[in-house]
């Protein structure tokens, strides 16, 4: 049994620094160019702090990111930007996306939004959202056919990752609460399979679809025969009962760090809650991970937490029995 | 009874001269308001504001009476002071607790953060502002008061955890550990926090109490303890009392709700309303129809006025809002006219012109009932 590598596994909290340049700029105080070099900087740090602790996948934070969606709410053809709506369960809202028309990209997301160019030579993390999620987080008003919508959606994310070229990620991570809110039918399976391997085909690097939030035993066994090559799970919210005796040829990470509160936990705390996992879930590999991404923490003990999962994995790495 | 008697929710912009910068604008505003609602004395804060010889707990007084009189003017049968005297309702309740840390600002959405709290150690109450707060109110009122205080679900969900989960067994399973961290995390807030709250306010007098769960429905599972923790507060203790939800999904209320030891059930609606008039079909108070369908006992106060918009609604439309929500329950004396929410986002001229409004909408609705 092998920790192999560990990475965050979400967008990161901004500084109260930025929060406070954010509102400036909503106020009309700031310019949008000042609130990116402060952006900027901040992930520049961030890079350079998971640098330093050996993270094996490297995150820039996400820090222009108002929420997951917005990006592609407010770029592709359409899209509407709609109403605040609660990010599942959290005291957390973002803006739906209100499909007005089939989806067509015109002009490249990522690069204005994404510090590609302090990522040169950087193995390193993108994070989006799974396809299926950002349909079920989304009013559909254009598409007959649903499994349409996230196929298209599929396709776009595989265009925004060719657009990246040699600086594009090496792991990209798929945010995925939707496929454990509730276990999906086959047909709704299927279509999201097709959707991943899409995805797989089109992005040369390592394809991890994180299930978050809730059990993720309702996407057991067929998320483990999807074409991915990481499963992530949150064992906050995960019976472990419903996932014992399984297998997986890819990698499971493991969300040993609870992203949505503040207690710091141990390094021996979060090597019991991945020995707890290993013993049920028999993998080629383990990651260690955040459960969620960070922003639910302010960033000082967002911080706080990278150290200790890093440390925890200074630990582990390779040597767990 | 009177039908669709008239209440505020809780909370009011901040008068003028709370502002940071008192120049002569904001002198001019507080004249201006203090006439017009017929604030007694207001030309001795006036005369303070501009020679600046006044303390800012005087001005925290000041700005409680101008609130009064403000929901007063606007001819409510309930009132209260607007919060004048409050952070938000969040950091005021658990600034005076023992046992929390404030940890710094999180996201809400975009660039709209709060001030997020761990709970620490088992929390204490220590400090208690709702009693000054109250008697002042008492002693300047000429309507009756309704007290708002946040609620035990809403302040645990709002907060970090770092006692309850840390002193749970390291061998139960996360789920576990967490659920049950939580329900003793949510009932020592009811118990040692906002339940001695509402015993000194009712001590002294209070006999409405409103508390505010906005978080009731954010994890459905947990609707239930939302409400046991509701009847662990308010156990013998003999008042009334209104509970307030907003912005949520209500069906996820049910069934637990129908076991609330409440009075009231004040929720937003006229947020999801057309603002078409009509007593046929209104969207946005459908939802009433599970209360019905429920034979839910306690009166609803359904929002009739939108908090975050400066639409002023004509009189019209809220009784039309009105007299659909006593149709939907088949009896229009479980009826209480109020706006979605607190108006501490819309300025005072906006708020006190949809005040007017909700006074004058209700009066239109009681004359359409009574005339048959």
């Amino acid at each position: 049994m092998e920790v192999e590598a560990c990475h965050l596994g979400g967008v990161m909290p901004r500084s109260e620094e930025l929060i406070m340049a954010f509102r400036r700029f909503a106020e009309g105080r700031e310019t949008y160019d000042s609130v990116v070099a402060l952006a900027r900087r901040e992930a520049s740090a961030l890079i350079e702090m998971q640098r330093r602790l050996g993270m094996t996948y490297i995150v820039e934070g996400q820090l222009l990111w108002h929420d997951i969606l917005r990006p592609f709410a407010e770029h592709l053809e359409g899209v509407k930007v709609g109403p605040l709506t609660r990010w599942f369960d959290n005291n957390l809202f973002y803006k739906k996306p209100v499909i007005v028309s089939n989806l067509v990209r015109t002009t490249s997301i990522l690069e204005k939004y994404v510090f590609t160019d302090l990522l040169k030579g950087v193995n390193w993390k993108l994070i989006l959202l799974e396809p299926y999620t950002f349909y079920s987080l989304s009013t559909n008003q254009s598409y007959s056919r649903w499994e349409d919508l996230v196929l298209d959606f599929a396709g776009i994310i595989v265009d925004e990752l060719r657009s990246l070229k040699d600086s594009g990620p090496a792991l990209l991570q798929l945010s995925a609460p939707s496929l454990v809110e509730k276990r999906l039918d086959m047909d709704r399976v299927e279509t999201v399979k097709e959707a991943l391997r899409v995805i797989k085909n089109g992005f040369g690097g390592l394809l991890m679809v994180h299930l978050f939030f809730y059990d993720a035993s309702n996407a057991f066994p067929w998320i483990l025969d999807a074409p991915v090559d990481i499963v992530g799970i949150d064992p906050y919210s995960t019976n472990l009962e419903r996932v014992r005796g399984y297998s997986f040829e890819g990698a499971l990470a493991i969300g040993c760090i609870d992203a949505r509160n503040s207690y710091v936990e141990s390094s021996e705390e979060i090597g019991a809650i991945l020995s707890s996992m290993v013993r049920c879930v028999n993998a080629k590999s383990y990651h260690l991970t955040t459960n969620t991404d960070l922003e639910y923490l302010p960033r000082r003990v967002a911080d706080a937490k990278i150290e200790r999962l890093a440390a925890a994995y200074r630990l582990l790495r390779g040597g767990l029995s | 009874m009177k039908l669709f008697p008239t209440q505020e929710v809780g909370s009011l912009m901040r008068a003028p001269f709370l502002r940071k910068r008192l120049d002569d604008v904001v002198i001019s505003e507080a004249e201006y308001w203090g006439k017009m609602l017929g604030v007694e004395g207001y030309e001795v804060l006036v005369d303070k504001l501009r020679r600046k010889e006044y303390t800012q707990e005087e001005l925290r007084d000041w700005a409680s009476l101008y609130a009064i009189r403000f929901h007063e003017a606007a001819g409510l049968d309930v009132v209260w002071d607007g919060e004048q005297k409050r952070i938000e309702m969040y950091e005021h309740a658990l600034r005076q607790v023992k046992g929390v840390e404030f940890l710094g600002k999180v996201k809400v959405w975009d660039a709209e953060t709060y001030n997020k709290a761990a709970i620490k150690s088992k929390p204490q109450l220590v400090e208690n502002s709702y009693v000054p707060e109250f008697l002042f109110a008492k002693r300047h009122a000429r309507r009756e008061l309704k007290v708002p205080i946040t609620g035990p679900y809403t302040l645990s969900d709002w907060s970090f955890d770092e006692y309850y989960v840390a002193k749970a067994r390291p061998s139960e399973s996360l789920i576990e550990r967490r659920r049950e961290a939580r329900r003793e995390m949510v009932f020592d807030l009811a118990k040692e926090v906002v339940r001695p709250v509402v015993l000194s306010l009712v001590e002294n007098g209070a006999n409405r109490i409103q508390i505010d769960e906005p978080a009731a429905t954010t994890k459905p599972g947990e609707v239930g303890l939302f409400v046991e923790a509701f009847n662990e507060l308010v156990k013998g203790i003999n008042a009334r009392f209104t509970i307030h939800i907003c912005y949520s999904d209500y069906r996820l209320l049910f069934p637990h709700i129908l076991e609330a030891k409440a009075h009231e059930l004040s929720i937003e609606c006229a947020n999801r309303d057309t603002v078409r008039l009509g007593q046929n079909e209104r969207i946005g108070y459908e939802v009433l129809k599970l209360f019905k369908e429920y034979s839910a006992n306690f009166m609803i106060a359904p929002g009739v006025i939108d908090v975050h918009s400066d639409y002023i609604e004509p009189p019209e439309l809220v009784r039309d809002r009105l007299l659909y929500a006593a149709k939907v329950l088949d009896d229009p004396s479980r009826i209480i006219a109020c706006n979605d929410c607190g108006l501490r986002t819309r300025r005072w001229d906006v708020a006190f012109r949809k005040e007017k409004s909700l006074v004058e909408g209700a009066r239109l609705a009681r004359e359409a009932i009574e005339r048959g």
